[in-house]
């Protein structure tokens, strides 16, 4: 047995011994770096293997390992064995603590309604649309039917931008989104299918039910052989999938500008129904008035096509049973943590 | 516009019950915003009674005491109401009669006073609410009588919203006519027996019009020798059961058949026409003039009057003037029919804010023929109660003839967008029930006569809507969409929103949404609300800083927000910004001790969003100030674009790194920027990368200095041994001392 091999069983009785008789994991980690480290004395007897005679290096250097190897277990268990004494002495933790939260923000309730629209939409390979809000009275009016006379236009209803009168009259804030079906007419030829969220104003006063700064999603599908089957098709698809497969949906013949014929649209689900509303009323809807094929150049009877839209706010009311508009727009966040 | 239900079954007959027909009207486009029952439910120890005499209660100064008739007996009753004297006659509730209110009459005192009964006011009994008090019955009601069988059955009173396109609806026959169309039942039109005197109405009066373009026709009937008076009841009740109040027979007669035909008239008493003369003209500007409401305008040469050869009499369309209204002395009733340009009557109407139940109809488009049929209605009804002797003929002044309008309907475009097939004889028959004559028919198509009051038909679209409305669109079946799929380029911008609200969520931003109107911005609105909504933001931060404030008040101390949205510059460009604010702590409901919110939280959001911004700072005294607690910090910045960056994934390092930490005491204004850069310039090539880890100050570190601790990693494409990376870094440290005012520290 060479001196080295004596040296290396010695460090092994003497390190098993103070790991065994270690209390704490400090002491142990300074027993590790001195046994088994990088400065340890099992290393440095390694390092000493060259100056062996060539028949003992296998020998003393199977030994070195079967050293080092027995300790590092041995320093493995104890530590294991101290952690495990250290988590069950102290008091116990109180598990009924709230837990440690990196709380997430919402998005806004109007931003989620949006969201899920489009999302609903794209399913029926709609794109999404977007235009200005400074619009001018062609785009917002007269392309979509609606005479130099209308009320709509007054100044008492339509909030009037102060610029310069421009190609297509004078500019406003756009009061409704229809004028992107219109810019997107102007764009590109049909089959159109689009979805266009947005932001619109109304001259109302503030109050629970007004807001001057509202929002509407509206889509609008053109092809060649578009029918009120296809509307009310794809409006029942729409709110079934928005709120709730039990929706029923039912049209009721109206009036707009731009669409002939026209209808509004009533909703009854579940929800609504366990409040005591049986039909709420919550959008418009209708095929694309001729009129309005004509303003974007597009030649007669090439096309039909239907629009529908709706108020965001409205819809979010009747569904979370909001009864102040002004609540979205306060931003109180105990309002948006709900949504 | 209301109506009632008795009122309407004069014209047409259905066996819907008052809440079928509201149903059918709503699924016919006529929404019914009301439906209101009156009377019926009167008890029969209600009689119809006489006031004999009136004192004061001599308990109670608000009192009075009554002597009744009943027609049997005389009764003693106490009475709240003031505006009964004797003469009157009244409702009289008996003891016993249930009222609909849940109470029973019983014989009582009132404040030491016996009273053997109630006179009831109009509500008491669910009749149409007219003047306060008590119902004051016409002098010719019989006393003793039961109320229920003097007043008649009981009524429902529709209120319902007519859309602009159909004015015809606007009256009881036009509702008849839909009802007729939705039923098959014919349309029952009153019948009009006009007794013409043999006096020319033209020798009697004139008219002419001078502005033809606003008044494309004028007619006139002359009715003289009438007796102004009372309107018996059937015509004040019904009046008053859709809200009008009665003002007197001849008056009343105009307001009838204004509701009946939907056609407005005017009397004028025609002696106080200056020269008998009507002359239809422009106002001249500055005109001035005084409407029956006793309202004063100033006219301009855009509005249209009806003057006598002196001045307005009429402000057109509109309401009638002071100066010719029909009064207790009238004997000759000159009655106006015409027909005005919406347009213009619109106008008139809006500038002088004066609007009427005829301005709302002509501006919406009258019957330009049918108005002859209004004019002899009320002409009749006005000989029948007023008496008098109508003049021979109407003068018709019309500018040029009606023209016909013809609109044809090709039943394959009816199919092409209803997505059914509606049989061409249901077309037929939907649109003769409607009152349109088929003029020409064929396999293809037919074409009809649209109607002078169906101002709405004028194109085949106008006509599919009819055959959708009246067959039904319940019964055309849904379809899905034929699949398709579509992308526009703002399909990429509006998912790019997305992932940033999805970023912003993850760090605890709460979205928020506020007004676009604001009070300063440099886009202005030339027709604002309020001063403080007459400009288009040109920020995002007022409107957030806003919101802090707005939490903090209602002790919401730790608030995240962010907003994108449209600012607009001068020229009304738009431009799409993200702004973010935070104020108070950096975790909310956190039982642990939380740090609050710093510059570098904002900093850090930005940097999630691979974005920079200016960063501003409202320190916690000046937010104070400001109605906030705790320092506040805000970013705006053009909405990054977060699009889906390139992928390239890079191979795993196949060898080890080794760790290296370097602590160096600096002076507190060598930043970390600083020490980068030197870092940078000393670095050894498998310096891989620099990790600041700590910044500490005291203890044993000279104030006016920090530590700051950086971990520095190095890699190469082999194993690095302990040597070459003990002397990379060992030549950084000396580099650095050289570069930096520091010290390192020997850890």
């Amino acid at each position: 047995m060479t001196e080295l091999e004596q040296q290396l069983q010695s460090v092994r009785r003497e390190a098993e011994a103070a790991v065994a008789g270690c209390g704490d994991l400090a002491a142990l980690a300074q027993l590790k770096a001195k046994y088994i480290g990088q400065q340890g004395a099992v290393t440095t007897a390694l390092k000493q293997l060259g100056s062996l005679a060539k028949e003992d290096k296998p020998r003393v250097g199977k030994l070195a390992n079967e050293v080092k190897v027995a300790l590092t277990a041995a320093v493995e268990a104890k530590q294991a064995d101290l952690e495990a004494n250290a988590a069950t002495s102290g008091p116990a933790i109180d598990t009924t603590l709230p837990g440690r939260r990196h709380r997430i923000g919402h998005q806004h309730p109007l931003t989620q309604v949006f969201d899920q629209t489009v999302t609903i939409f794209r399913r029926m390979g709609f794109a999404v649309e977007d235009g200005p809000e400074i619009e001018d009275e062609w785009h917002c009016f007269d392309a979509l039917n609606t005479p130099a006379n209308h009320p709509a236009r007054d100044i008492q209803d339509t909030l009037y931008v102060d610029l310069p009168k421009g190609e297509h009259g004078r500019h406003l804030l756009r009061t409704h989104t229809s004028p992107v079906q219109i810019r997107t007419m102007l764009k590109r030829q049909p089959p159109i299918r689009i979805v266009a969220p947005g932001r619109v104003f109304r001259r109302d006063n503030p109050d629970a039910t007004h807001s001057p700064t509202f929002h509407q999603i509206e889509g609008l599908y053109v092809d060649k052989n578009v029918t009120v089957a296809d509307l009310k098709g794809t409006v029942e698809f729409f709110f079934k999938q928005l709120l709730d497969p039990e929706t029923k949906v039912r049209f009721r013949p109206h009036f707009f500008p731009y669409t002939e014929p026209s209808f509004e649209i009533d909703l009854s689900t579940p929800h609504f129904r366990a409040r005591g509303k049986e039909w709420i009323e919550i959008a418009g809807c209708g095929m694309v008035d001729p009129n309005v094929f004509k303003a974007v150049g597009y030649p007669d009877d090439a096309y039909t096509g239907w629009a529908f839209g709706f108020g965001i706010e409205r819809l979010a009311m009747v569904q979370y049973g909001i009864t102040d508009i002004r609540l979205f727009t306060e931003n109180d966040v105990r309002f948006l943590e709900q949504f | 516009m209301k109506f009632t239900y008795n009122w309407l079954k004069q014209y047409v007959d259905f066996d819907w019950s008052p809440q079928e027909l509201a149903e059918k009207l709503t699924f016919a486009g006529i929404e019914v915003e009301d439906v209101q029952t009156l009377g019926g439910k009167i008890p029969d120890q209600v009689v119809v009674a006489q006031v004999l005499s009136s004192e004061k209660h001599p308990n109670a100064d608000k009192l009075t005491v009554a002597r009744v008739n009943d027609g049997s007996m005389e009764r003693q009753i106490v009475c709240g109401a003031k505006n009964y004297k004797p003469g009157d006659k009244v409702p009289l509730a008996l003891p016993g009669a249930a009222m609909a209110a849940g109470f029973t009459i019983k014989e009582s005192k009132l404040r030491g006073v016996v009273s053997q009964g109630m006179m009831c006011s109009a509500e008491e009994l669910g009749l149409p609410k007219g003047e306060d008090g008590l119902l004051i019955l016409p002098a010719d009601a019989p006393v003793g009588k039961k109320f229920a069988e003097y007043v008649g059955p009981g009524d429902t009173v529709f209120d319902i919203e007519v859309t602009p396109n159909r004015p015809d609806w606007l009256s009881v026959i036009g509702i008849a006519r839909e009802v007729a169309a939705l039923t098959g039942n014919p349309l029952k039109l009153p019948e009009v027996k006009t007794t013409e005197h043999t006096e020319d109405t033209e020798a009697l009066c004139s008219v002419q019009v001078e502005a033809p373009e606003l008044c494309p026709r004028y007619t006139a009937r002359l009715i003289r020798g009438v007796k102004i008076g009372p309107s018996p009841a059937w015509l004040k009740q019904t009046l008053e059961k859709i809200g009008l109040r009665s003002i007197n027979n001849v008056v009343d007669v105009t307001n009838y058949v204004l509701m009946e035909c939907g056609h407005p008239l005017h009397a004028f008493d025609c002696n106080l026409l200056k020269g008998h003369q009507i002359i239809v003209r422009r106002a001249a500007n500055g005109e001035r003039y005084e409407a029956i409401d006793d309202s004063k305008h100033e006219l301009t040469s855009e509005m249209l009057v009806i003057a006598d050869a002196e001045r307005a009499v009429a402000l057109a369309g509109i309401m009638g003037g002071k100066n010719s209204e029909i009064n207790d002395a009238t004997t000759d009733v000159l009655l106006e029919a015409a027909y005005f340009t919406p347009s213009n009557i619109r106008r008139t109407s809006k500038q002088l804010g004066l609007a009427s139940d005829s301005s709302y109809r002509f501006e919406r488009g009258t019957d330009i023929e049918g108005l002859v049929f209004a004019s002899n209605r009320a002409a009749a009804l006005i000989q029948q109660l007023a008496g008098g002797q109508i003049a021979r003929g109407m003068i018709d002044v019309l500018a040029k003839p009606i023209e016909q309008r013809r609109v044809a309907c090709r039943y394959a475009q009816a199919t092409r967008l209803l997505g059914i097939e509606v049989p061409p004889a249901t077309v037929k028959k939907i649109f003769v029930g409607l009152g349109l004559r088929v003029a020409k028919d064929d396999a293809a198509a037919c074409e009809v006569e649209a109607p002078s009051f169906r101002v709405d038909l004028e194109r085949e679209a106008d006509l599919i809507e009819e055959i959708c409305r009246i067959y039904g669109v319940e019964k055309i079946p849904s379809a899905m969409l034929p699949s398709t799929a579509q992308v526009s380029e703002f399909d990429a911008e509006w998912d790019a929103r997305r992932r940033v609200r999805e970023i912003l969520n993850a760090l605890g931003f709460h979205e928020a949404v506020n007004q676009t109107m604001v009070q300063s911005g440099q886009a202005k609105l030339q027709n604002p609300l309020t001063s403080e909504m007459s400009a288009l933001r040109d920020s995002l931060a007022p409107g957030l800083l806003q919101n802090l404030r707005t939490n903090v008040s209602r002790h919401q101390y730790d608030v995240r927000l962010f907003e994108m949205g449209r600012v607009f510059a001068a020229d009304g460009k738009e431009t799409w910004r993200l702004a973010l604010a935070a104020t108070g702590r950096r975790t909310t409901g956190d039982w642990e001790r939380t740090e609050k919110t710093d510059y570098f939280d904002l900093k850090g959001a930005l940097e999630e969003l691979g974005a920079s911004a200016e960063i501003r700072e409202i320190p916690a005294a000046q937010a104070r100030k400001m109605d906030l607690r705790d320092a506040v910090y805000y970013a705006e910045l053009d909405l990054p674009a977060i699009t889906a960056a390139e992928k390239q994934f890079r191979e795993l390092p196949k060898f080890p790194s080794v760790v290296r930490d370097m602590a160096m005491v600096v002076p507190e204004d060598v930043r970390h920027a600083d020490v980068l850069a030197a870092i940078e310039k000393s670095r050894s090539k498998h310096l891989e990368s620099v990790e600041l880890f700590d910044i500490f100050r005291g203890g044993q570190i000279p104030s006016g200095k920090k530590s700051m601790a950086y971990s520095l990693t190095f890699r190469a494409d082999r194993n690095l041994t302990d040597a070459e990376v003990n002397a990379a870094h060992e030549q950084m440290k000396r580099q650095l001392q050289q570069m930096l005012p520091c010290e390192i520290r020997e850890s």
